[in-house]
């Protein structure tokens, strides 16, 4: 039956503790022990259910804080929800940020192999695909062997995007990796995704940039205030 | 995960490089930090307890290189989860790579100051005795203090950093408690049991009577601080395991 879900999320909520005023220090915790009441309860998410086959592009909308990345995280395993079910068919690799490991004082050889194996690459498929990493990012090869902090911001993204390009998963989850980059960055972007749809990949992806969303998808999820407030289906024949 | 091992190896290889970029000695340090504690220290205390021991400079010097060991290793585990934290905050990968990259740096660095110890003992040879075997797994027990340490309070230092303090203040007790600088008999025999609870007295008197002294190491010790090292390290890790479902929303 359920052969052509990609994800299904059924009345997923959560809730966080959050500290009626800043508490770090030992002494803090000390004095606050014995009262749990200066935490209090903040719903980020409440019974969200939705269903994401296989190859559709979803989008996810909503204002700052309305739980977007929250979501993305449950999916990506990083956060457990309180409550409800969420099920992944097939390999999901997530980019709640370009470039995770990043290290500044590290090469752009060497953080492009940190940042292939967080993303759950092998060392030796990365060494097949360096060079196609490279090409794809567009930095000088000169560049590899320099720190990164010498490189200009957009370098380090186009960088950490031709990683990202190169994992292969079934499920691609991205929270607002779109806003960034020139227009040529831009045009990469917009072929990866298309590539990746006509691979017969899906999609979800959160972004503000309205555009982007029309043009990238075929359903936009609308969060408000941690509840899912519309599923826009009119984009059916949607963009790419 | 599939990677883990690569995974492993990348953030033992991050950690290294950074920590010697930009440094004109570079891992040359790992040698020259022990040994000039133990230079010092000989320096202060062989003037103070003019020493009868001919092998009191290779017993401070094996005592030296094992307590570092131990406090920079539990030092760096300690905040080992929160260091990662960004990491952790982005991709779900297997957790417990991050309390074993900082500590195999530790032991990388263990390995190579033990030449130390070997330049040393060139100069004024013990005899080598199959007892020597036993050796790594002594440091293999330490090892597991360290990790079943690192479990535990990177967990906790995660929600209250004022534990890196603490813990530099109790190392620096610990390395006064246990018998480095100075040789366990001038402490009255009442004592000794008390003194042999510390898992690095047993450990560090039993590495003592192998590579200095060729003897045989107790075997009550050997199971006595292999079992609790055990035990740390097994519910540590499962400790570790519980606590990362709820950790990634604390950091
Ligand atoms: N670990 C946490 N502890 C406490 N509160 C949290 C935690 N993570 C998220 N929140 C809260 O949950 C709410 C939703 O956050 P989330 O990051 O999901 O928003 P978002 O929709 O991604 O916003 P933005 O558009 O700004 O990225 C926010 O109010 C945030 O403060
Ligand atoms: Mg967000």
């Amino acid at each position: 039956m359920g052969d052509n879900i990609a994800i299904k999320i059924e009345g997923v909520s959560k809730t966080f503790w959050i500290p009626k005023e800043k508490r770090i220090t030992l002494k803090d915790r000390f004095l606050s022990f014995y009262r749990r009441n200066n935490y209090e309860k903040f719903v980020a998410l409440s019974d969200i259910s939705f269903e994401v086959k296989k190859g559709e592009s979803v989008g996810i909308v909503g204002p700052n804080g309305s739980g977007k990345s929250t979501l993305l995280k449950i999916l990506a395993g990083i956060y457990a929800p309180d409550s409800g079910k969420v099920a992944v068919h097939g390999k999901i690799v997530s980019f709640l940020e370009l470039g995770v490991g990043f290290n500044y004082e590290l090469t752009g050889r060497e953080n492009i192999y940190l940042n292939g194996v967080i993303l759950g690459l092998k060392k030796k498929e990365i060494d097949t695909k360096f060079d196609s990493v490279v090409t794809f990012s567009g930095i000088d090869r000169r560049f590899l062997s320099t720190p990164i902090m010498h490189y200009s911001s957009g370098m380090i993204v186009r960088l950490a995007f031709a990683v990202a390009a190169h994992i292969e998963a079934d499920i691609y989850v991205m929270d607002e990796v779109l806003a960034v980059g020139d227009v040529e960055f831009q045009e990469k972007s917009i072929t990866f995704f298309r590539e990746k749809l006509s691979l017969g990949r899906t999609l979800v992806f959160v972004s503000h940039d309205r555009n982007a969303v029309d043009k990238y998808t075929n359903r936009v999820l609308s969060l408000r205030n941690g509840r899912l407030v519309s599923v826009d289906n009119q984009n059916m024949t949607g963009g790419i | 995960m599939e990677n883990f091992k690569d995974l492993l190896f990348e953030f033992v290889k991050a950690d290294f490089k950074l920590r010697y970029k930009n440094s004109a000695l570079g891992f040359i340090w790992v040698l020259l930090k022990p040994f000039l504690m133990f230079l010092i220290l000989y320096l202060v205390f062989n003037f103070i307890f003019k020493s009868q021991d001919p092998n009191y400079a290779l017993n401070l010097l094996l005592g030296i290189i094992i307590f570092y060991f131990f406090s920079e290793s539990t030092m760096r585990g300690l905040t080992s989860l929160w260091d990662r934290s960004s990491i952790i905050l982005k991709v779900n990968f297997n957790r417990q790579l991050v309390i074993f990259a900082p500590i195999i740096n530790a032991f990388i660095n263990f390995f190579f100051s033990m030449t130390i110890f070997f330049i040393f003992w060139f100069f004024a040879p013990t005899p080598i005795t199959w007892w020597w075997l036993i050796f790594p797994v002594y440091i293999l027990i330490l090892a597991l203090f360290i990790l079943g340490f690192s479990f535990y309070a990177s967990v906790w230092y995660a929600r209250a950093r004022d534990l890196a303090n603490i813990w530099e203040v109790v190392l620096s007790l610990l390395f006064y408690v246990t018998p480095i600088v100075y040789p366990i008999n001038i402490i009255p025999a009442q004592y000794h049991s008390m003194m042999n609870i510390n898992p690095l007295t047993s450990i560090i008197r039993d590495s003592r009577l192998i590579l200095i002294y060729g003897h045989m190491p107790g075997l009550y010790s050997i199971i006595y601080v292999g079992g609790v090292g055990l035990f740390l390290a097994i519910t540590g890790w499962f400790y570790f395991k519980k606590s990362m479902k709820k950790i990634a929303e604390e950091l």
